[in-house]
């Protein structure tokens, strides 16, 4: 997976494009929630080290968090917290953040390793391979101010009306 | 439907898959636990370690790594290599030894960094949240319109 600052600079970027900053937090927040699922296997993992008697398949029970069916459910969920007039909105915004976040994790290279694109229906997995697992790193002292900037300066007057109203 | 049976029909298949998942995953995967579980019949079968993390030194011809599965022994040369580096390694399993043959081994130098931005950009999202959504009337409302 590439860095969290990373996704959520892409889906900022992704919507530039719109006039008013409506529904982008819920984009990003769907682009960062793969990433935040998958921190307890990534504990679970670090901490067996040390613990072997943690169960080895808590380590592996968050993997679906991170495959588009798990993406589609767990925006679902997620959805389900909003209001009412939002919830729909936020469910899309949900799923296709969380569909960036794959589009961009498979631009990676694990050594033929890739993603199970199609589980739990498949087990073939797959990647482009087009860049290194660390690629985007150094691109974020880059890529981060100039998000923050183009979406200040797209947003500003948009964000600071629907604040007051 | 009411929300509370929809969340909980969302948790349940997400607990059905995450079990499937693992079941698959300790299963079917052909790695080094399968090989050692039966030399003979996986002698050569080549193996992969993606993003793998150097747990020990054991010599300048062998060292170990791990993940899920703790210290599979590698043999090939360690130099350079530190104990915590993350590494990708691709080898064949030799029963008659019991190590994974390395044949590509990549030093992930800047995995910390990646791990460091990883930290920022969760306590970014935890505070980032009051500012992006608000919770009113039990419910989260995006500050910015939905």
């Amino acid at each position: 997976m590439a860095d969290l600052i990373t996704h959520g600079c892409v889906a900022v970027l992704f919507r530039l494009g719109q006039q008013s900053p409506g529904g982008v937090a819920s984009f990003v927040a769907g682009t960062c929630l793969p990433d935040l699922s998958r921190v307890p296997a990534m504990l679970f993992t670090r901490l067996r080290y040390d613990a072997p008697w943690i169960p080895e398949w808590l380590c592996y029970v968050w993997g679906p968090l991170h495959v588009p069916v798990g993406v589609l459910l767990q925006s679902y969920g997620v959805a389900l917290l909003f209001r009412d007039e939002q919830r729909r909105a936020a469910f899309l915004n949900l799923v296709l953040g969380g569909f960036l976040h794959l589009a961009v994790d498979v631009l990676q290279f694990h050594f033929g390793q890739g993603y199970l694109l199609l589980f739990p229906f498949s087990t073939w997995d797959w990647e482009l391979g087009w860049i290194g697992s660390e690629a985007t790193v150094p691109l974020v002292p880059v890529l981060l101010p100039l998000t923050s900037w183009l979406a200040w300066r797209r947003w500003r007057s948009s964000a600071g009306t629907t604040r007051e109203a | 439907m009411s929300r509370g049976f929809q969340g909980a029909v969302v948790l349940l298949l997400l607990a059905m898959l995450g079990g499937y998942y693992a079941k698959l995953a300790m299963d079917l995967e052909i790695g080094w636990r399968q090989c050692s579980s039966d030399p003979a019949r996986w002698d050569g079968q080549e193996l992969v370690f993606p993003l793998w993390v150097v747990t020990g030194i054991d010599g300048p011809d062998r060292y170990r790594i791990s993940k899920v599965v703790k210290d599979v022994p590698v043999a090939g040369p360690s130099e350079g290599l530190e104990q915590g580096d993350t590494v990708s390694v691709i080898g064949h399993f030799r029963a008659e030894r019991m190590v994974v043959e390395q044949s590509v081994i990549e030093v992930h130098h800047l995995r910390p960094y990646k791990e460091a931005i990883g930290v920022a950009g969760l306590l970014a999202a935890i505070f980032g949240l009051p500012w992006l959504f608000r919770w009113r009337g039990g419910r989260i409302e995006e500050r910015f319109g939905g």
